[in-house]
C-alpha cells in the first residue's frame, strides 16, 4: 500500500494577509487597519507552529455502487452520497488522507476570545482554517506530482460532513488509517481532535477531474465558508 | 439623552472598546465604552438607562448593519468586544438584581458540530440585546440542552448547525426539547437550515442573521 507522510512549517504555506481578508468576509473592499493589525499580529505570532501535519494512503480495492450512490474501499461501505458519488465515479484508486493544523490555534483562539478579544479569537479560527487547508494542498500537489507521470488525474478533496455524506462515515474512514494517525483521534460523534484537521477522500484516474470549487454544487447558499 | 449615553452608543458602534484603543482612527487617545460607562454610573445614570439607551440600540445599528452588508464579521466581532467592556461595570447590577435582563437564552451547537462562529456571533448579539446568554458551546448533546432548561426554567432556546448531516441532530434535539417542555421557545439557525426546516421539525424560528433572532426575542417580552 502507498502511503507518505509529510510534516509542514508555517512559512511553506504561504498564507498571506489578502487570504486571511477574504477569508473574513471581506471579498470587495479592504478592512479598516484595527482588522489588518490583528492579522498581521496572528500570522506573526503562528510563524513558530509546528505540528502541521498531513498524511495519505492510496487503495486500489475499491468498488463504486451507482444505485446507492456509495463507494466501498477495502469492503467498508462509505455512503458518499450524490455530489461526492459524482464527483468520484470512475476513480481508478481512492486516496484517503489526514490533515492537521494541531491544538495551537484552537487553543490561541480560545484564550484570546476568554481574555475578551473575540476579534483575535476568530483571527485565529481563520488561520487555522487556511493551515490545515494549506497543509493538505501541499500534499495534494505532491499527490499530482506522483500520479501525473502515470498519466492520472485527481478529483477535488471531499469530506465527511459536506456535500451530503454523512459525518459518521469519519468512524470508518478512521479504521483505514493507522491508529494514532497524525495524532489526530476521534470524539464519539465523529469529530476530530485536533479540532483544525480535515479526513477525506481524492479519486484518482485517468478520467478524474478537479473543479475550482465544489461549493457551486451545494445548496448551503448562506455558508460562511462557500467559496466563489 | 445624556451626551455620555450618545457617545458610549457610538463607541459601541465602532468598536472603541477603551482609551487606549488606536482605533476608529478619528477617535484615537478619546475615551471608550469602557471608561464612558463608568463615568456614566458615577454620574448617577442609572445602569437601566446605560443599557437600554445607549448599548442595546448600538448593538442593534450594527446587527442591522451586518444583515444589510453594510460591516463584516470582524466589525461585529469589535463592537461585541466594546459593549463588553462598558458591560463589566454593569454585572454587579445584574447580579445584585438592581438591574434587570430581558430573559435568558440558551445556545449551543448541536451534537456532532464543531462549528461556533455564526453561533458566537448570535450570542454576542443577544446578549448586547439585554438577554443573558448561556452559551453550552459546540457538539452540544440533547440532554446537555434539556439540563440547561431545567436549571433556567422559561428560557428561550437557540439551536446551531453549519453542516447538512448534523441538522438531524437538531430535529432530535428540537423533538426532545418539544416532548418535555412544550412551551418552550427554540431558535434555530446555520447555514444549512432554512424557514422550511424550522417548520419541519417544529422549531419556532429561523433566521438568517444575528439580529432576526435578537428582534424576535424582542418581540417575546
Amino acid at each position: 500500500m502507498m502511503y507518505e507522510t509529510f510534516s509542514f512549517d508555517f512559512r511553506q504555506l504561504g498564507i498571506t494577509v489578502t487570504q486571511l481578508q477574504k477569508d473574513m468576509g471581506y471579498r470587495k473592499e479592504a478592512p479598516d487597519a484595527s482588522v489588518d493589525l490583528i492579522i498581521s499580529e496572528v500570522l506573526e505570532e503562528c510563524e513558530t507552529l509546528g505540528s502541521i501535519r498531513a498524511e495519505y494512503r492510496i487503495f486500489e480495492n475499491i468498488e463504486f455502487d451507482p444505485l446507492s450512490r456509495g463507494l466501498k474501499i477495502e469492503n467498508i461501505f462509505f455512503g458518499i452520497n450524490e455530489i461526492v458519488f459524482n464527483h468520484l465515479a470512475g476513480s481508478e484508486l481512492i486516496a484517503v488522507f489526514l490533515s492537521t493544523a494541531g491544538e495551537e490555534t484552537a487553543i490561541r483562539g480560545r484564550e484570546a476570545a476568554n481574555a475578551g478579544d473575540p476579534l483575535k479569537g476568530f483571527a485565529y479560527d481563520v488561520i487555522g482554517n487556511e493551515i490545515v487547508e494549506g497543509a493538505a494542498e501541499l500534499m495534494n500537489k505532491e499527490l499530482d506530482k506522483r500520479f501525473v507521470r502515470e498519466g492520472m488525474n485527481l478529483t477535488n478533496r471531499f469530506t465527511p460532513g459536506y456535500c451530503g455524506w454523512n459525518v459518521s462515515d469519519q468512524h470508518k474512514l478512521f479504521t483505514l488509517m493507522p491508529d494514532n494517525f497524525c495524532d489526530i483521534s476521534l470524539t464519539e460523534s465523529a469529530l476530530m481532535k485536533p479540532v483544525k484537521s480535515i479526513s477525506g477522500f481524492i479519486g484518482i484516474g485517468r478520467e478524474a477531474k478537479r473543479v475550482h470549487s465544489v461549493c457551486r454544487f451545494c445548496n448551503m447558499k448562506d455558508c460562511f465558508y462557500r467559496r466563489p | 439623552m445624556d451626551d455620555l449615553l450618545i457617545k458610549l452608543s457610538r463607541c459601541v458602534e465602532l468598536g472603541k472598546t477603551d482609551k487606549s484603543s488606536p482605533y476608529p482612527p478619528d477617535m484615537k487617545g478619546q475615551d471608550g465604552a469602557d471608561e464612558l460607562a463608568r463615568q456614566a454610573l458615577d454620574k448617577g445614570i442609572t445602569p437601566d438607562s446605560i443599557l437600554e439607551e445607549a448599548l442595546i440600540p448600538a448593538m442593534a445599528i450594527v446587527g442591522n448593519k451586518f444583515s444589510n452588508k453594510e460591516i463584516y464579521v470582524p466589525q461585529m466581532l469589535m463592537a461585541a468586544k466594546a459593549m463588553n467592556s462598558a458591560m463589566k461595570h454593569l454585572k454587579p447590577y445584574f447580579q445584585s438584581g438592581e438591574t434587570r435582563r430581558k430573559g435568558k437564552f440558551i445556545i449551543g451547537t448541536v451534537s456532532g458540530d464543531l462549528h461556533d462562529i455564526g453561533k458566537n456571533l448570535v450570542a454576542m448579539m443577544i446578549e448586547g440585546g439585554g438577554w443573558e446568554v448561556i452559551d453550552l458551546g459546540v457538539d452540544v448533546s440533547t440532554e446537555k440542552f434539556l439540563k440547561a432548561l431545567e436549571d433556567n426554567p422559561g428560557a428561550f432556546i437557540g439551536l446551531s448547525a453549519l453542516l447538512t448531516t448534523t441538522m438531524e441532530n437538531m430535529k432530535k434535539t428540537v423533538s426532545a426539547v418539544r416532548e418535555k417542555y412544550p412551551a418552550s421557545k427554540i431558535l434555530v439557525g446555520g447555514a444549512p437550515v432554512t424557514m422550511d426546516y424550522c417548520q419541519k421539525i417544529g422549531a419556532d424560528f429561523y433566521s438568517p442573521d444575528p439580529q432576526g433572532a435578537v428582534n424576535y426575542l424582542g418581540r417575546m417580552v
